[in-house]
Order: C-alpha cells, then sequence, then structure tokens
C-alpha cells in the first residue's frame, strides 16, 4: 500500500464523479482551444486567401503616376522576374445585356504577367488587340461568356490636375469595346488585387499594349509586379539606380541658343517637392536656378484695346532672365511688383506708352472645374525688344493640344477659347513666335495672382538653369540631371516599393485577434465549465466527507487530504484536457461552418478553413489544465476547512451557526463594488477618459460582484437570524409552503450563492448583449442618425470633375433631364477619396492604408451623424462636431473623425488618439481622431477636411465618394439614373439603409454568435444547477419522506423545494438584470432608438419562466422516486 | 497517561449558548480501560473528539504522555493523533476502494514510509481474525469483520491510546460480543489505554472503570 495506489484505487472507486470532472474540464478545454484554433484558422485563411491573389509577386512598385514600361528591362538583370502593368479601376458591361459591374480591377498585363502565376496552367499566351480575360467572378456578376464583347469604361490618366485650370475635366474618361477570350478561376493571378479584403475581386484583363492604346499612355505602366532573386538586393536601390526624370514626368530641355537649361514637367506645374530638390541640386552644380511661371492671359487690354489669348511669363524681378531682356533701345529693363512689361509686338498692338495702365484678364479654376475670370491691372514698366531672352517660346513648357498645334485656331485647351476674337496678327504671330510671352510679370505677382489657389500642385511651369563661370551648358545639365537625381527618392516621387507579400502576412493577421475575440465570446461557456468542474468536484468531494474526516482523523495533515484530493482531480483534469484538444478542434470546426454559412454575414469569407499550431493546441491544454486546478481547490476548499470530527459525522457546509463576520465582509464587498461599478458607468457621462468597453466591462462586472455579495449578505444573515424570517404563517397554506421552502435557501450557502451567481452571470450576458443588437431606425431623413439624414451613397470608379448640385455641373457631366430633375430636389455631399482598405467591420484584414476622405465645407457647415465621442470645447463644436475638423492641432497633426467600431477594432485607436497614414509623397502624417461617429454609415471611412486632404493627396483630383439626400420615394429611381447616366464614371449607387443594415448585420452576427455561446454557457451552467438540485434532494430525502409521512402531498413538497431554488433563481435574475440595465445605460442615453427593446423584453421574461419551469420539471421528477424507504433507514 | 483536567465545550446556538461539557476531569494510567457511558446528547462524543485531539475543548487541559496536543499546530497535531491516537467508530469509515489489509495500512500512509508496516498490518489482520481476508474489500465484509477491520486500523501505529465510539453499535448482539471480546483480548497486557463510549451496559462491564456522563459532567460508577 503507498499513496499512489490509494490514488489510482481512488480514481477507479469513485469514476462516475471523475469522468463528471472530467468532462466539465472537456467542455473548457473545448471552448478555450476551440477559440485559439478559431484564431489560427482565420490568420491562416486571410494569410492563404492574400497571398494566393498574389502569385509569385513579392514585391510591387506603385504609385500614382505612369512610368516607363521599359524602365522592368532596365531593372531585370536585379529581379528574378518582373512584369510592367497597368492597374486602374472602372467599370465594365455586357455589350449587350449592359449588365453592368463597378469597381472593377482593370489590369492590362502581357506574358510577364501570367509567367507570375503560382500554381497550375496560367490563363495561356495574352492575345493582343482589343481582347479581353475577366475571371470568373466577373463572368458571372455581368453573366458573359466567350466570345462576347463588353464595354470597359475607365478614368484616363491626368498628367496635368483636373483641379488646375490646364486640367482635362473633358478627358477625364475613355471607353472600349473588348471580346471576352478568355475566362480564369478567380484565384491565384486570376484574382490579383493589392487592396487586401475577403471578397473576391472582380478582374478584367486587357493586352498591356491595348491598354496603353485606350488610355493614350504609350509604353507606359503604372505598377512594376516583382518576384524576388534570392540574391538580389533591396528593390529600392535598383529602383534608385535605374529610374529616370522621365518616370517622374520630368524633362530637363537645354536652350543652346539662349544658354539655360530648363526643369519641366508633365504636369504643367512642378511638384513643390521637385522644385526645393531641383534647387539644392543647382546650388550644388553651382549653377543659378530661377522660377518661371507661365499663364494663359484672355486679354491683355490698355487704352480701349486688346490682345486675346497671350502667354505672360511671370519671371523673379532680380533673376538671370531679366537682365538678357532690353528694350528695342537695347537698354535693360527692370520689372517691380505691380508693374508689367510688354514684349513690342504687344505694345505696338495695343499703342501704349510707358506708365500706361495695362489689364490682365485671366481664368481661375475654382472648385469643380468652374472657370471665374479674374482681372488684375499692372503699371506699364517698359516695352521690351521681341528678340534674344524675349524671343523664346521655351517660357512655356509644352502642352499637348495647344504648344503643338499649327494655328492658333487649332487650340484645343481645356477651358473655353472664343475663336472669333482671334485676328489674322495674332494667328501671325502664333506662326512666327508659338508661345512666346507678350507680357512679363514679377514672379511674385504671378504666384500671388494664379497659383496661390493650388501651390500644393506647384509654383513654378519652368526652372531655369544658368551655368556659372566657365561651365557649359552641357556639363551644367549633365551634373544638374544626376545631383537631382540622388535627391529625389522614388518613394518620395510617389514610386514605392510595397511588400505586398509582408503586408498580406500582416493584414492576414486580421484587424482583431480572432482568438482573443472567440475567447471572449466562449468566455461565460468557459466560466460555467470553470464553475461547473469546482461544482461537481466540490459536490465529489462533499459525498466522501466521510473518507477525507477518517483521513483527518487518521493523523493526515489537511494540506495531504488536500493534496491526494487535488492530485485525484488532477488526473481528470488532465485527461480532461488532453480530450480538449480533441473536443477542440471538433469546437472550432463548428465555429468556422458557422461562420462560413449561419454567421456568414459577420465576415463575408467562404474561403475560410481549419487550420491549428502547435503553439494553440500546447496553450489550449496549458491554459485549460491551469484553470481547472484552482476550480479544483476552490471544490474541496469548503470540506478542507471542516474538523475531522464534523466530516466524519457528515457534515459537509460551516457549522448553522456563524459569527456575523463573514456577512459583514459580504456586505462591504458589496457597498464596494456597487459604488465602483457605478462610479464607473457614470464616468463615461463626464469623460472620455474611461472608455466604453471598460466601462460596460468593468463597471458591469463589478455590478455584478456587488449583487453577488449582496445574496452572499443576505444568505448570511438568514442563518445568523437577523433575515427577513419570520414564522410560519399557519392561515395561509400555501404562503406557509413558500416561506419554509425560503427558510432552507441557505442551509447550503455556497451552492445557493453558486446558483445564484450562474443565473446572474447569465442573465447579465445575454440582457446586456441583447440590448447591443442594433436595428437601423425607420426615420432615414433623421440628420442625426446612422445614415446621417442621407438616402444615398455613390462611389466612382473615376473621379468626377463637376458639380452634381449646379446646373452647370448637371450639364457638364451630361445628364438626362429627368436625372437633372431629381437632383434639383436633392443634395449631393461630395467628397473627395484616397483609395485604400476598408476599415469597416465588413474587413476582416488588418486595414494598412485606410480609405480616406476629404470633407467638403458644406458638409462641415451641415452637421449631422451621432456621435459617440467627441473632444468638443465651445458650444458651437458640441452643436456641430464636424467643425473639429477644422481645428488647427500642433504640430501638424490634423484633426480626423472616424466611425467609433472602425477607430476602436479595426484601427485599435481612440478619441483623442493619433493614427499615422502616408501622404502621397510616402510621408507619414499623422491623423487625430476629435470625434467618433456612433454605428454610421461612414464606418469604414477616415474623414478629414478637404482643404487639408488636397495638401495631402495633391493627385487625388474631382471627388469619387458621394452621399445623397433625397426624398425617399426618388430614390430608386435616382439611383438608377445616376448609374446610368454615370457609367463613364463607373458610378455606383447604393441605399443607406441596406449599408447600415449590412454594417449592423456583423455587430449583430458578432452579438448572435456571442448569445449562442453564452446560451451554450448557461446550458452547461444549468446542468450545474440539476446536479446541486439534486444532490440537495438526495441529501434531504429523510427530511422530504418525513413530510410526505406527516401528509404533504407530492404537489406540496414540490412547491416546497421550488420555493427555495425559484428565489435562488429569481435572486439570480435580478442581479443579473440589474447590473446589466445599469452597464448598458450610456448605450441606452446615447442610442436607446437603435435598443431592440422587443426582443430583449422577451427574453427579460423568457428566462425566469423557462429556469422555473425547468427546475420544477427537474424537481417533480426527483421527487417523484419513493422517498419512505429513506425514512425507514432512519 | 490520560489527563484531562476541567474540559469544558460549548457551542453558540441561536437561543444562546450551549454548554455540552462543563468540566469533565479524567485521568486514566497506561494499560488502563474505561467504558463512558450517558444518554444520547450527553456529550460523550463530543468528549471522544476532544480526548482523540480531533476538537479542542473550549477550555481545560489535556494531556497524553505528558504532552498537551492542543498546543501544536496542525501539522504536528496530525502526527501526535497519527502516532498516538487509534479511533475506532460506530460507522467504521472502511475505505470502500480499498481491501482490508490496504485500510488497515492507511494510518501509515501519513507519515514517513514504514517498511515494517505491512508486516504489522498482516499480523493485525490475524490476530482479529481476519488473514483470510485481507485481500477483500469493505463491500464483501460482513458488519463484524469491517469493525474489526477498523479496530487493526486503529492500532497498526501502536498508538498509546485506543479511542472506540460506540464500536458495537451498528451490530448484532452476537456480533457485538465478538468485537468486545477482541477489545478486551488487544488491550490486555498492553500499556493501552482504551476508552470506550458506548450505551451498551454489558459492553461497558467488560472494562475495569466505568464512567457516566450527564449534564456535561463525568462521574465515576
Amino acid at each position: 500500500m503507498n499513496r499512489s495506489l490509494l490514488l489510482r484505487r481512488s480514481l477507479v472507486y469513485h469514476w462516475r464523479a471523475h469522468l463528471a470532472v472530467t468532462l466539465g474540464v472537456i467542455a473548457a478545454g473545448a471552448a478555450l482551444t476551440g477559440a485559439l484554433l478559431v484564431g489560427d484558422s482565420m490568420r491562416a485563411s486571410l494569410q492563404a486567401n492574400a497571398l494566393g491573389r498574389l502569385g509569385r509577386v513579392d514585391q510591387v512598385v506603385t504609385g500614382p503616376r505612369f512610368f516607363r514600361e521599359a524602365l522592368a528591362d532596365e531593372l531585370n538583370p536585379s529581379v528574378q522576374a518582373l512584369a510592367p502593368i497597368i492597374m486602374l479601376r472602372g467599370g465594365v458591361s455586357h455589350a449587350t445585356s449592359h449588365a453592368r459591374a463597378n469597381q472593377v480591377g482593370i489590369l492590362g498585363v502581357d506574358d510577364r504577367f501570367w509567367a507570375l502565376h503560382a500554381t497550375g496552367p496560367t490563363a495561356g499566351e495574352m492575345p493582343r488587340g482589343s481582347k479581353a480575360i475577366l475571371n470568373r467572378a466577373l463572368a458571372d456578376e455581368i453573366g458573359t461568356q466567350l466570345g462576347d464583347a463588353v464595354i470597359l469604361r475607365l478614368g484616363k490618366p491626368q498628367d496635368v490636375s483636373v483641379d488646375t485650370l490646364l486640367g482635362r475635366r473633358d478627358q477625364m474618361t475613355t471607353s472600349a469595346r473588348l471580346t471576352v477570350v478568355g475566362i480564369v478561376p478567380a484565384e491565384d493571378l486570376g484574382a490579383f488585387e493589392l487592396n487586401v479584403q475577403q471578397q473576391t475581386p472582380l478582374n478584367l484583363y486587357v493586352p498591356l499594349e491595348a491598354l496603353q492604346r485606350i488610355l493614350d499612355q504609350p509604353g507606359k505602366a503604372n505598377a512594376l509586379l516583382v518576384e524576388n532573386k534570392p540574391a538580389a538586393g533591396p528593390l529600392a536601390d535598383a529602383l534608385a539606380a535605374h529610374v529616370s526624370l522621365a518616370d517622374y514626368g520630368l524633362t530637363l530641355r537645354t536652350d543652346a541658343p539662349q544658354g539655360y537649361a530648363a526643369l519641366e514637367s508633365d504636369a504643367f506645374l512642378i511638384a513643390p517637392a521637385f522644385e526645393q530638390a531641383a534647387r539644392q541640386a543647382a546650388d550644388a552644380c553651382g549653377a543659378k536656378a530661377e522660377s518661371i511661371l507661365a499663364y494663359l492671359a484672355n486679354r491683355i487690354t490698355a487704352g480701349g484695346r486688346s490682345i486675346p489669348y497671350s502667354t505672360v511669363a511671370a519671371i523673379p524681378a532680380d533673376g538671370e532672365t531679366i537682365t538678357r531682356l532690353r528694350t528695342p533701345d537695347g537698354a535693360a529693363v527692370h520689372l517691380q511688383p505691380g508693374e508689367i512689361l510688354l514684349n513690342a509686338w504687344a505694345a505696338s498692338d495695343l499703342a501704349v506708352n510707358a506708365a500706361a495702365r495695362v489689364e490682365l484678364a485671366y481664368y481661375l479654376s475654382g472648385a469643380f472645374g468652374r472657370l471665374d475670370v479674374s482681372t488684375s491691372a499692372f503699371t506699364l514698366a517698359g516695352t521690351v525688344a521681341l528678340t534674344g531672352a524675349a524671343a523664346d517660346p521655351g517660357f512655356t513648357p509644352p502642352y499637348p493640344g495647344v504648344t503643338d498645334v499649327r494655328h492658333l485656331a487649332d487650340w484645343d485647351p481645356p477651358f473655353p477659347v472664343d475663336l472669333k476674337r482671334l485676328r489674322d496678327r495674332d494667328e501671325h504671330y502664333w506662326d512666327e513666335y508659338r508661345t512666346t510671352p507678350k507680357a512679363f510679370i514679377t514672379l511674385a505677382d504671378g504666384e500671388k495672382l494664379w497659383a496661390a489657389e493650388h501651390e500644393q500642385h506647384g509654383r513654378t511651369t519652368s526652372l531655369r538653369l544658368w551655368p556659372q563661370g566657365a561651365t557649359d551648358l552641357a556639363t551644367l545639365s549633365a551634373a544638374f540631371r544626376k545631383e537631382l537625381m540622388s535627391r529625389i527618392t522614388p518613394a518620395a516621387a510617389g514610386l514605392a516599393v510595397v511588400d505586398v507579400r509582408a503586408v498580406a502576412k500582416e493584414a492576414g493577421r486580421g484587424s482583431t485577434d480572432f482568438s482573443g475575440l472567440f475567447i471572449g465570446f466562449s468566455f461565460f461557456l468557459i466560466i460555467a465549465a470553470i464553475l461547473l468542474v469546482a461544482l461537481l468536484f466540490r459536490l465529489g468531494a462533499e459525498r466522501r466527507a466521510h473518507e477525507i474526516g477518517l483521513l483527518l482523523a487518521l493523523g493526515f495533515s489537511p494540506r495531504r487530504v488536500s493534496r491526494m484530493l487535488v492530485a485525484e482531480g488532477a488526473v481528470s483534469a488532465g485527461i480532461g484536457a488532453a480530450l480538449g484538444l480533441l473536443a477542440g478542434v471538433g469546437y472550432a470546426k463548428l465555429m468556422i461552418l458557422g461562420l462560413r454559412t449561419s454567421w456568414s454575414d459577420a465576415v463575408h469569407a467562404p474561403f475560410l478553413h481549419f487550420a491549428g499550431t502547435a503553439q494553440s493546441y500546447v496553450l489550449g491544454a496549458a491554459i485549460t489544465f491551469c484553470v481547472a486546478l484552482p476550480a479544483l481547490l476552490w471544490g474541496i476548499r469548503n470540506v478542507r476547512r471542516q474538523p475531522a470530527s464534523r466530516l466524519l459525522a457528515g457534515a459537509v457546509e460551516a457549522a448553522t451557526t456563524r459569527t456575523r463576520r463573514p456577512a459583514r465582509g459580504a456586505a462591504l464587498t458589496a457597498w464596494l463594488a456597487f459604488a465602483a461599478g457605478l462610479a464607473l458607468i457614470a464616468a463615461t457621462f463626464f469623460t472620455t477618459a474611461v472608455s466604453a468597453p471598460l466601462a460596460f466591462f468593468g463597471g458591469g462586472s463589478a455590478l455584478l460582484v456587488a449583487g453577488i455579495a449582496a445574496a452572499a449578505t443576505l444568505l448570511g444573515a438568514e442563518i445568523c437570524g437577523t433575515g427577513f424570517q419570520t414564522g410560519l404563517p399557519t392561515t395561509h397554506h400555501t404562503r406557509a409552503l413558500l416561506r419554509l421552502g425560503l427558510r432552507s435557501a441557505p442551509r447550503h450557502p455556497g451552492r445557493s450563492l453558486l446558483i445564484i451567481a450562474l443565473i446572474a452571470s447569465a442573465t447579465f450576458v445575454t440582457t446586456a448583449i441583447q440590448a447591443f443588437r442594433m436595428a437601423p431606425a425607420d426615420d432615414l431623413t433623421a440628420e442625426h442618425g446612422g445614415t446621417g439624414g442621407f438616402t444615398l451613397i455613390a462611389e466612382a470608379a473615376t473621379p468626377l470633375p463637376y458639380d452634381l448640385n449646379t446646373p452647370a455641373g448637371r450639364e457638364d457631366l451630361n445628364l438626362a433631364p429627368e436625372t437633372r430633375d431629381l437632383l434639383q430636389r436633392s443634395t449631393c455631399m461630395p467628397f473627395r477619396l484616397r483609395g485604400g482598405d476598408a476599415a469597416s467591420c465588413l474587413n476582416l484584414y488588418k486595414p494598412t492604408e485606410p480609405r480616406i476622405l476629404g470633407v467638403p465645407c458644406a458638409m462641415t457647415h451641415r452637421g449631422g451623424f451621432t456621435f459617440a465621442a467627441t473632444e468638443a470645447a465651445t458650444a458651437a463644436e458640441r452643436d456641430n462636431p464636424w467643425t473639429l475638423l477644422d481645428r488647427d492641432l500642433p504640430d501638424g497633426v490634423i484633426p480626423a473623425i472616424g466611425d467609433e467600431a472602425s477607430v476602436m477594432w479595426q484601427l485599435h485607436s481612440g478619441l483623442g488618439k493619433t493614427y499615422t497614414v502616408t501622404d502621397q509623397s510616402g510621408q507619414p502624417r499623422r491623423l487625430r481622431f476629435v470625434a467618433l461617429l456612433s454605428g454610421s454609415i461612414l464606418q469604414g471611412e477616415l474623414l478629414i477636411a478637404e482643404d487639408r486632404f488636397r495638401t495631402l493627396f495633391p493627385a487625388v483630383a474631382g471627388h469619387a465618394y458621394f452621399l445623397i439626400e433625397t426624398p425617399p420615394a426618388d430614390a430608386d429611381r435616382l439611383s438608377h439614373l445616376l448609374e446610368t447616366d454615370l457609367e463613364p464614371y463607373a458610378f455606383d449607387v447604393t441605399s443607406a439603409r441596406e449599408r447600415l443594415a449590412d454594417l449592423y448585420a456583423v455587430q449583430n452576427t458578432y452579438l448572435s454568435t456571442f448569445q449562442l455561446l453564452g446560451g451554450l454557457g448557461a446550458l452547461l451552467g444549468s446542468f450545474g444547477l440539476i446536479a446541486v438540485m439534486l444532490r440537495n434532494v438526495w441529501e434531504r430525502r429523510r427530511e422530504y419522506a418525513l413530510m410526505q409521512a406527516v401528509g404533504f402531498s407530492q404537489r406540496a413538497l414540490v412547491t416546497v423545494v421550488l420555493a427555495e431554488n425559484a428565489a435562488l433563481i429569481l435572486g439570480g435574475l435580478a442581479i443579473g438584470v440589474a447590473a446589466a440595465l445599469i452597464a448598458i445605460a450610456p448605450r441606452i442615453v446615447a442610442d436607446a432608438a437603435h435598443v431592440a427593446w422587443g426582443p430583449m423584453l422577451l427574453l427579460l421574461a423568457g428566462m425566469p419562466l423557462f429556469g422555473i419551469c425547468a427546475a420544477a420539471a427537474v424537481l417533480t421528477a426527483a421527487l417523484r422516486a419513493p422517498l419512505l424507504p429513506a425514512l425507514r433507514r432512519e | 497517561m490520560l489527563d484531562a483536567r476541567a474540559i469544558e465545550k460549548s457551542f453558540a446556538t441561536r437561543s444562546g449558548t450551549l454548554t455540552v461539557l462543563a468540566g469533565v476531569t479524567l485521568q486514566l494510567e497506561n494499560g488502563a480501560s474505561a467504558a463512558i457511558m450517558g444518554p444520547s446528547g450527553s456529550g460523550k462524543s463530543t468528549l471522544l473528539n476532544i480526548l482523540g485531539t480531533l476538537e479542542p475543548p473550549t477550555s481545560g487541559a489535556l494531556q497524553i504522555d505528558g504532552r498537551d496536543p492542543f498546543t501544536l499546530d496542525n501539522r504536528e497535531l496530525g502526527v501526535f493523533r497519527n502516532r498516538t491516537v487509534g479511533l475506532v467508530f460506530q460507522d467504521h469509515h472502511l475505505l470502500p476502494q480499498c481491501s482490508a489489509l490496504e485500510n488497515v495500512l492507511l494510518p501509515t500512509l501519513a507519515g514517513e514510509a514504514d517498511p515494517a508496516a505491512p508486516r504489522r498490518g498482516r499480523e493485525l489482520l490475524e490476530r482479529v481474525g481476519l488473514a483470510d481476508r485481507s485481500d477483500h474489500r469493505p463491500a464483501e465484509l460482513s458488519g463484524g469483520e469491517r469493525q474489526r477491520v477498523a479496530i487493526a486500523r486503529a492500532l497498526v501505529n501502536r498508538p498509546r491510546l485506543l479511542l472506540a465510539d460506540e464500536p458495537t453499535g451498528n451490530l448484532d448482539r452476537r456480533t457485538a460480543d465478538r468485537v468486545a471480546d477482541l477489545l478486551v483480548e488487544l488491550h490486555a497486557g498492553s500499556d493501552l489505554i482504551l476508552i470506550v463510549v458506548t450505551h451498551s451496559e454489558t459492553l461497558a462491564a467488560r472494562f475495569a472503570q466505568r464512567w457516566e456522563l450527564a449534564d456535561g459532567r463525568l462521574e465515576r460508577q
């Protein structure tokens, strides 16, 4: 005989009790390991999905500009494989059925792209000409088959921003008819997509050369796909070594006769970053740099005469150029701000003399391409001879449609030109001097007049470099080119090298820790299982009270006895933890099945599959075991405290007479916990320092503890005889029976408290979850709601350059009369959009570069939507928190608004916290959340003021995102008309209510998951309750037998026992409901309209009814067994 | 030697303090045997629990072989009881999962391993007439046999004090006589102090001293 033999014997003899404990541990282990495995599966599935769409592509060079396709050939020796592609978004429709898909990935590719296919057969040889290959998702979407024709509509890349005068607003879109020659599965490169998202992308593949032709970008691409060579150096270095000025849209032109070199941009204006680098490069070369700003004057007027359409050059008053200008007499000229120089031709035409008043009229571009004619008056400082430096058309950089046309009458500028005003002498001037300026003003004046509004695009049309000393022009050009290239990094120029594989892996981790999420969802299930383990072990230990008493009586120390019991429990727990792994696999597979089917609204990820890591298995088993051990210790706590003599007598609870000290301790705990919980929850009304989850979980838990402690106090008071007990009424039979039952409740205070705690916890969880379920409010026109009063949401693949709110804009967009009529009754709020990853709960991936919207002033003034929290400090800001976007924050931080759910769960940030985004030039820019929206259709978007947006993303021109406020009756018709009329822009309109319902569906589905698992926990808890009830009945069977013997009917007996258990159930329910209602008070106060009250009240009424009925059924069955034999044994 | 002086034991109840033992004094030399009798609720079992160090008195002093066990901490008290006191209960309290021999050896597991214990256990089973039943489980033994196993268990650590609480209370008369014979036989010639609490006049008559516990006081008959 030794202790291990005794352990084995006890395990075998008490196998039923140990089996029950093992099953409880299995349940806890299954929930815990299962949650970890769900997290593994989500991560693995998301990563596999994101990586699978990349083929063998490791890195991508991409940016907002097009660059030379030849760059790929130059880089090829440095990398394994490389494919230049064009990657855009557009709309595709079936040529016959007109079925349409917007937000389609348009990919201009050649065989080099398909060579990067990772597995299986590729699409074969890429066809040439007007052909297209569709992926299966797109083919299904628009019902296309091989041989069908599709119409491709997409935005045309613009060198010159449409926000500026020379932007081609009239040529923003293009279309092409293509024949479908292939349909590839939507997997591998057939689902190529850089923005990580779980939705299968709709892709259309066009031959690269065909798309270059369609876009009028011959020999150019906007992305390079790269497969790494193992020994290759950093791609960024290779790129920096091979990239040229042309790839940045820059040209260095030398004008030997004039003796200067000029840096010019395809964008017409030189971007500030390039200009700064060029000035530094010029300094390094010892050259004198000089900015020139050329502009078009609609009219130069003086003394009642005018000259139409003339170039005016703004030059530095102290620069090199002005020193080279000469009067007709050969004298030097001078120019001061407010003065103008006319060339001899213009001076003659206007017949003006020095000091005359000369007026310039010119276009200024406003919002939405609006052109305003503005005028400025100058004093004529003199006349310059139209020779030498003044006879230079190079003041104006090339501009297609203007500088390259033979005749002035052939001009095709992007603004209205009145050709009737042109005279023969103007044509002659054009024939001889082309764009040679007819007037010169100071650079300071030019910048003030023409560049101030769009300075983010640049203030210079060309940067002239004048060699100094003995340096010749060719040497200067070569040196300057080298210096300039060393100062512009591809990343700063918008050619970013993105390690897409790393990004996909990182994004695949998910925006949410799914292991944590499902542990949270399963939390109550785990707790219930652990409580069940503790309860079963306790009941088992109590059954062995004699045995424990004997061991103590024989001299075993209490610690040794405890160790022996825990060792037995540990064996059961160990087996349970191991078997829990298997059950966990099943649990995880069920969860994944649920997420792919019933709960698909939450994740939209049909590609989810089971995957587990060794770490999760080990962790799951270890945590389960470690959590079970304290439960076992708690389980024997009661018997361990009893003296041997009491245990030998079969007593398992403390003596029936207690001191009041424990009750006082419980009362103190109750008050302290109540105060702490209330303070936490109340704090959310007054400060943002306490987050909503902290207030709910922290405050709710504290209140729950307070309620349970109060129950303990009451039970303690009952035992002390100071509670509500009174004598049994003799006149009212039923009431007497109920009182009799109530008196039994404190007999096993530990068990009674456990029942109350379980019921209270289950009630708290289910009630609180129910309160968080959301339903879109009925009144969609309410400005302060989830839709903000907007009926429709629209998004265009190609930004609209005109205003939908004005008749002129609607005309420019060529809208149908009915559309114009409906828009007349509507308001469209246009936002600028920087595309990126949706940071909404619809996207499981971790957003790396979230979408950003530029909020127009009109929206800021209008206001609307409900705010969960703001940093509003003034009454005006509190009245309209949108105005917070205009705040000036220190250190260049930009105020931003986001939806609370996105900010909290997707971006893991919060009110008052900063979040870093990358601007167009690759620089990190800090946003600070000054307000958080509550349950809005803007979930997934980061919102900043439009003027700040334009600074961050100057290349984003036009508006691509719209909130449309229209009468609900017009919504469907307007939606259809806009999609039809604006098809060239791939305009996609959705109902705001549907969008809100989709977003709410995600939250509600997660809550359903939580509620279901919480319900499973409650079910598990109810097994514990049944075990306790049966145990109580068994222990008191002699008592009940006596009652039966003295004439109690079975019904009366059930009434007595039920009264005891119903008191506990109702007590638990009351505590749970009260704690939940107080904990969710902030949510109810903030958003009562969205609380689904009906189901919640149903739940509150149903739970006690169900609990009492279940208890009645169990007790009736238990008491039906013959009791009198128990009495005879007595 | 057992020396209990002015032992008092009282319990707090809802209706006030209930005094069960009101100054019990009992001194027994080594080798003495005594029977304690009294009506139900007179505190016999409480007194036995105190003498067996299972619970402390409210006041008074207890010394066994010159040591006051209630000055020891829990662990030391356990060791003391294991080495000094043997207990026999009315309900024998055998572990159902263990054989007769294993039950006898159970007290030896509380302390350091004793290689001689198995042999001693078998000898004791032989002395109580159950040598051939050593591998039997309690469920396979009769009531008298179970009580004999319990007696053997009480003696396995060679205690100084053997306390038996109604050892024959659950047995028929014939079996009770046998168990009584056994107790007397085992005690005879040893310096073991034997105290038996019983209702049975017959059993009490088998011991040298007889005491009556009434109204919380112990009187020698």
